[in-house]
């Protein structure tokens, strides 16, 4: 096989958990197991005919595990790559590799968070970078704000205040 | 690789104590290395040298972080030094939001006390 063939897999079902702030004490597995519960039923296809899994949250060592062992499933394929937002891109992509190699034949990507309940600090383990948390920059804000200011630096001012609804 | 008896950052924070801003070296990808780590990764080779900067450097990205309810206003900004290496620090002695990219800026030393370890932090290169 070379490479992904386009088309040779589909996304058939989409649905979202509840969002905002949930009921007290919902964890990201609850709103995982409520997001695919949704989508199956979108499928119309049930929980027995899932043979993938794909998932990845801060809030969970091993949410792959922890999802499965909710829904009573065991997956033939499991994938919880972590890459930030960027991962459930990833997680489409490494799907579609799975079903077209075989490894599985319904995916279910899942992502559950109660940041919005707990609070960013206590939502993801806080990580020391020693070459940047003495600085205390305000992640992931400083990091856009960071780079917005070389925007603002390498556009022509006309063109950066014009885009910024300044003029 | 031979075992390592020092980890950079070990051999990053004694040169801070000393006063001094190291980064590395690579020589085979003739380029400046920094954060401090074992492999190089431009090449993957674990030839870096270390060297120690003179201090200089220009601001190239600056920004002001707010703290809901602790304390002040601060600034982040990231620094390219003139050997070829970019680090995040901030810029003191100004206001926070008086930081401008392009603006010339040398070393100093930041000790915040009790058991935290050192960090570089700059200064406008001429009030220096």
């Amino acid at each position: 096989m070379e490479g992904l063939e386009r088309g040779s897999a589909a996304i058939v079902g989409v649905a979202e958990s509840d969002l905002g702030a949930v009921a007290s004490e919902m964890s990201p597995i609850d709103l995982m197991a409520q997001g695919v519960h949704r989508a199956l039923a979108d499928c119309g296809l049930r929980l027995r005919d899932v043979d993938g899994l794909l998932c990845a949250t801060a809030q969970s060592r091993t949410s792959g595990l922890a999802l499965a062992e909710y829904l009573g499933i065991s997956p033939a394929y499991v994938d919880t790559t972590i890459l930030g937002g960027s991962s459930f891109m990833f997680h489409v992509a490494h799907a579609q590799a799975a079903l077209a190699l075989g490894l599985c034949k319904v995916a279910v990507i899942a992502y559950g968070s109660t940041q919005r309940t707990i609070g960013r600090r206590h939502a993801s383990v806080r990580e020391y970078n020693p070459y940047e948390t003495p600085f205390r920059p305000f992640l992931p804000s400083t990091a856009y704000a960071l780079a917005a200011s070389r925007q603002g630096s390498n556009w022509r001012p006309s063109r950066w205040r014009r885009v910024n609804g300044l003029c | 690789m031979e075992r390592l008896a020092e980890s950079p950052l070990a051999v990053y924070q004694a040169h801070l104590e000393r006063g001094e801003l190291a980064y590395q070296w690579s020589p085979e990808a003739q380029k400046a290395v920094f954060f401090p780590r074992v492999v190089c990764p431009f090449t993957g080779s674990d030839r870096l040298e270390w060297r120690v900067s003179a201090g200089l450097g220009t601001v190239y990205a600056t920004t002001v972080v707010h703290p809901a309810g602790e304390g002040p206003p601060y600034n982040v900004a990231l620094i390219d030094c003139d050997e070829g290496f970019r680090l995040m620090s901030r810029v003191e002695d100004l206001p926070p939001e008086a930081v401008r990219i392009g603006m010339r800026v040398r070393f100093r030393v930041h000790h915040p006390g009790g058991d935290e370890p050192l960090y570089p932090v700059f200064v406008p290169a001429e009030a220096a």
